[in-house]
């Protein structure tokens, strides 16, 4: 009896889920690129008929579920293309593979407005979507534009230091920024100790930023998504473009392989930065023979489409910075020198399946790579006497993924997945050799790899509620293995818009996260020598949970507005202790020198954006207070964190003045740094005027530090310009583009250098010294001229 | 037109830059504006002291000339147990005074007050805290050269105590040579008496500075405790006749002075080294009151 009411209770359902099923018709497919081939990410599908829409997804994957029979009139649109319009009768599930043309002249001189969805019907808050294009226009350092210097001028993303390509996301610190290129984890995206990000703008497609109201499918990091993708490779011709600056060269190829089927992108980047400065530092140098300065970059990618359901792509990054200098001591017949380098190696195969029309697949199989090296020598030709150190140190990673998207209905839009990461850190190993005619040396010191396992599980859904009402919701899993230690974290994530007018929405977020891994980062150096780490038996993962309310308005075609309010709490962030030492002493265990603690940011974000017109740009200002507090540090009071900045503010103007000229200009204000610097001093005996303090068995007076981090530097300011030359030819494009960084050369405080300056008055037993604290900064006004090309 | 209008100025601007000299992006920082002086005091009372001494001073900016004014007029007094024990300024030896015969009683509390015009009444309180029961330092291989003098590199001794239970102890160990060698105060080669240099590799050792090492009974308590270290001794010495062990037990309060003040002096030498917070357990001015009682060995 009751096997009977189970069968027809089954049974109804069926027939209901089959009657709703047959009531829908659902068009799937992809958007691309007519000229390309490119998949495009964000573009927009809309029926006119029912009002619904949908996006493409970040493969270019669109699905649009509708009642069946209607006369449908889809419109497929995307920033910077021409829209494209579609009447159909709704009677079966269909495939459209839809291309987009790029518009020609309007863009030249007038830009339009994003034809995303307005940014009051978008449920994510705390988003950064950046086109390439925009990011391309924007003043450069040094005639290189930069991903992540674009960001660092948006609300609640900050600069570590001036000029430099750090994250500092919400209050976070740059390990606590998931950073993607092509979904695989970048664990330096920095050059040139950080005056340059690792991604070549030439080669990327799409750039995204979340920070905060994070989606479930994202995960193991605190403070930010950094999603990067790159370009795909055009199926259909060969096309080229590159630049030649005062420091670098770079050249990107693309074309097909099989025409439609097949395609290939590589792009190289190589600076010259020791070719111009090296004659220079050596003639201010004793003893320099020899200065070698320079990164490179090299990205690739294979595409091939296997057919309308199946897609293989094979990306790879590699880059390495190089610092190396040789010294030569002729008198007594010696050489020495230092070396100082890292790499970031990845690798990535996707394979895209589009199952039905309402359901997607991505898999990728990864590896990424990050080492760091730092190694001391000396020669002497003469005795032949030989000594060497070279210090290694990274993390090494092994990742599998898949995603499931189902689109059932233009209400719902399902992601189920999971991730597994096998981490192989190398906290650092130290080689020593000596040799001469008499000894001969080879020593190993260092900690042993250690290595851990990472997994999530996610799911989460899309849903619009009603026309006003929509909500992003999730749940986010993750376990970590270690030592034999296990740590798990289960996450509820969701997001939520509510439209009180046509053209205001007011949105929420909450979110929590958890981090595995660490960078032991000294505030003092900042340098790639930082390690990763994990979380052991002793260090706990880190924790945080972020919530964030606001409003978000398109207050016309031209004007976007968004105001939110956000708070987020840490818990286990790492700090190295007082008085720790950064040094590559493998004798003493790492997890010595760092304390857990506890960190708080709240704040307010405004953002203004004029999206349209010949003059397009943004104000963003954000006021912010970010907290630190260790049970060892500072006598366990909190104490603002080192880039605590209440006031930061960013103006942006691009304005496009015909189509052969247009000017960009940005303008940025942030207050100053907190750092810790003694603020007086004290005798501690009469004899305080004695200073040899070698000799003395104490030191005759104390410096007091009396709080961390509670002196600020100088406020930091700057105006950066450039204008920018097109010509266009049939086949060939050029620009130049004549960048000025810190027009008005204003000293921007990079660090304070702490020196011992004395009066002499007479003979080295009676001179008197006193200290001098300076603000330093590295970068004035730099003048730079780059020449771009296209074909 | 407008190009040229542009680029031109973008140019001058350049030049006008460019003009600077080479300290035009260095900035001293002033911390003289605002600043507000604080009351030091270094009072630091041991068991084997000869005379009790007490320092004051005032504070200045860190980057001013060190010229310090010193308090001479305060009323400074310890007070324990209700009996009061009055520091004279000693204008000869520019400290406050007090015979070496205050009782040093474990576990009593001692109160050290300091009245002054400048800055009003300024304190600390601080027990004094059970002794190590005893200390006995032995070598490890020949302490002495040849000709009879002591060996100044390389020596290896071997310390052993017993912990008091019970009692959270925090212990300093210092090696003072006496001998012949340059006297910094004289500036001239002489008689002198300054601390070597302790090392050790035993994990007991929590921080390891330039002038002595810092450990707590954390692991220790109650047990009898045996462990090596070796020293070492600057250039200036011309002959060593004797080496004197310290084992000082102390405060808390006292021990987190000396460590942040031992590490904040290495921090100063080795660049990139994290911040230290100075320590102070004076209420009302900067600095430290400690009573701590020594246990020392010698070797002649």
């Amino acid at each position: 009896m009751k096997n009977r009411k189970k069968r027809m209770l089954m049974l109804l359902l069926s027939f209901g889920l089959m009657n709703l099923y047959a009531q829908k018709i659902t068009i799937s497919g992809y958007i691309s690129d007519s000229e390309s081939g490119e998949r495009l990410i964000g573009a927009n599908v809309f029926e006119l008929s029912h009002k619904v829409g949908s996006t493409t997804n970040e493969h270019g994957f669109y699905s649009l579920t509708m009642p069946k029979g209607a006369y449908l009139n889809l419109i497929f649109s995307y920033v910077g293309y021409q829209t494209d319009t579609l009447r159909l009768t709704g009677i079966r599930d269909s495939v459209l593979q839809v291309s987009l043309a790029p518009t020609i002249t309007l863009s030249a001189v007038e830009v339009r407005a994003d034809a995303r969805d307005p940014i009051q019907q978008s449920t994510q808050m705390s988003e950064v979507d950046m086109p390439v294009k925009d990011i391309q226009r924007l003043p450069a350092i040094l005639g290189e534009v930069d991903v992540i210097k674009a960001l660092q001028l948006m609300p609640g993303v900050k600069a570590g230091n001036e000029g430099f390509a750090g994250l500092y996301v919400r209050g976070g610190s740059p390990d606590q920024n998931l950073v993607l290129l092509d979904g695989v984890p970048i664990y330096n995206p920095s050059h040139v100790l950080g005056i340059f990000s690792v991604f070549n703008a030439d080669a990327i497609k799409n750039v995204s930023l979340i920070k905060g109201g994070f989606p479930a499918r994202y995960g193991g990091r605190l403070s930010s998504v950094l999603n990067i993708n790159m370009k795909e490779g055009n199926l259909n011709s060969f096309h080229g473009e590159g630049a030649i600056s005062n420091i670098a060269s770079k050249l990107t190829l693309e074309g097909p392989i099989k025409k439609g089927t097949t395609s290939f992108l590589l792009s190289a980047r190589r600076t010259y930065l020791d070719v111009f400065f090296s004659p220079f530092v050596k003639s201010q140098s004793d003893g320099l023979d020899k200065l070698a300065t320079y990164f490179y970059d090299l990205n690739g990618k294979l595409q091939h489409r296997i057919n309308d359901k199946h897609s293989l792509h094979l990306s790879f990054y590699t880059g390495k910075d190089v610092f190396k200098s040789r010294f030569r001591d002729a008198g007594i017949m010696e050489v020495s020198g230092g070396d100082l380098g890292w790499q970031n190696q990845i690798g990535a195969l996707r394979w895209n399946y589009n199952i039905n029309s309402q359901l997607f697949l991505n898999t990728t199989l990864s590896s990424t790579d990050y080492k760091i090296n730092s190694g001391q020598f000396f020669k002497n030709e003469e005795t032949k006497e030989e000594a060497q150190s070279n210090y290694v140190s990274g993390i090494k990673d092994y990742a599998a993924r898949a995603v499931l998207e189902w689109i059932p209905s233009t209400s719902h839009y399902v992601r189920v997945g999971g991730n597994w990461i096998n981490h192989t850190y190398r906290p650092g190993a130290t080689t020593i050799t000596r040799s001469s005619p008499t000894i001969s040396l080879d020593t190993l010191l260092g900690i042993k790899s250690l290595g851990s396992m990472e997994y999530n599980f996610f799911a989460e859904d899309e849903w619009d509620i009603s026309k006003r009402v929509s909500m992003n919701v999730g749940l986010h899993y993750s376990g970590f293995d270690v030592e034999n230690q296990r740590y798990t974290s289960l996450q509820p994530r969701w997001s939520m818009r509510f439209q009180v007018l046509p053209k205001l929405s007011i949105k929420s977020s909450f979110a929590t996260m958890t981090q595995y891994i660490n960078l032991l980062s000294s505030e003092s150096l900042g340098l790639p020598s930082d390690l990763w780490v994990p979380s052991t038996a002793r260090i706990k993962p880190q924790n945080a949970w972020q919530a964030a309310v606001g409003i978000a308005t398109g207050i016309n075609d031209t004007w976007d507005f968004t105001l939110e309010g956000f708070y987020k709490k840490m818990d286990n962030v790492l700090s190295y202790t007082e008085g720790a030492v950064f040094e590559p002493n493998l004798e003493a265990d790492w997890q010595d020198k760092v304390e857990q603690g506890t960190g708080e940011v709240y704040g307010a974000e405004v953002f203004l954006n004029k999206k349209q017109g010949k003059t397009t740009g943004w104000i963003g200002y954000t006021l912010s207070w970010n907290w630190r507090q260790f049970d060892n540090i500072n006598a366990g009071l909190r104490y603002p964190f080192r880039y605590d900045r209440r006031h930061d503010l960013s103006l942006v103007v691009i304005h496009q003045q015909n189509e052969r000229i247009g000017y960009s200009f940005s303008w940025v204000y942030g207050t100053g740094n907190a750092i810790t610097i003694p603020t007086s001093r004290y005798a501690v005996t009469p004899n305080y005027n004695l200073f040899d303090i070698v000799y003395l068995p104490e030191r005759p007076e104390r410096f007091v530090t009396e709080e961390k981090n509670s002196f600020r530097m100088s406020a930091t300011h700057r105006l950066d310009a450039s204008v920018s030359f097109y010509k266009e030819k049939p086949k060939f494009e050029r620009k130049w583009i004549i960048s000025v960084y810190n027009v008005y050369s204003r000293v921007n405080p990079f660090y304070v250098r702490q020196d011992e300056e004395f009066i002499s008055e007479g003979t080295i037993e009676t001179r008197r010294y006193f200290t001098v604290l300076k603000e330093v900064g590295i970068l004035p006004i730099i003048p730079s001229v780059a020449y771009t090309f296209k074909f | 037109m407008k190009q040229s209008i542009f680029l031109a100025s973008l140019f001058i601007v350049y030049l006008f830059s460019a003009c600077g000299n080479g300290d035009f992006y260095e900035k001293t920082i002033n911390l003289e504006d605002d600043f507000e002086p604080q009351l030091a005091v270094t009072a630091q009372l041991t068991s084997i002291d000869s005379i009790h001494t007490v320092f004051l001073s005032k504070t200045i900016p860190s980057t001013d000339f060190p010229s310090y004014d010193t308090l001479k007029t305060a009323l400074v007094e310890v007070e324990t147990e209700g009996n009061s024990y009055r520091f004279e300024y000693n204008p000869a030896t520019g400290y406050y005074e007090h015979p070496a015969n205050i009782p040093f009683i474990a576990n009593n509390l001692y109160r050290l007050t300091i009245n002054s015009a400048d800055f009003g009444t300024s304190s600390s309180e601080q027990l004094f805290l059970a002794s190590p029961i005893s200390v006995l330092v032995d070598t490890v291989g020949s302490i002495r050269n040849n000709d009879g003098t002591l060996n100044l590199f390389d020596n290896t001794l071997s310390l052993s105590f017993e912990d008091p239970s019970n009692v959270k102890n925090y212990y300093l160990l210092e090696v003072v040579g006496t001998g012949v060698g340059f006297d910094t105060y004289k500036r001239e080669d002489g008689p002198i008496t300054t601390k070597l240099r302790p090392f050790s590799d035993n994990e007991l050792f929590e921080y390891n500075s330039s002038k002595r090492l810092f450990f707590t009974d954390q692991f220790l308590d109650g047990k009898t405790i045996d462990f090596n270290f070796n020293y070492s001794v600057l250039l200036g010495w011309d002959s060593l006749a004797s080496i004197e062990v310290r084992l000082t037990s102390t405060t808390r309060e006292a021990y987190l002075y000396q460590l942040t003040t031992d590490k904040y002096d290495v921090g100063r030498i080795r660049r990139f080294t994290e911040p230290v917070i100075s320590y102070s357990n004076i209420e009302n001015g900067i600095g430290v009151f400690s009573i701590s009682d020594v246990k020392t060995t010698f070797f002649k």
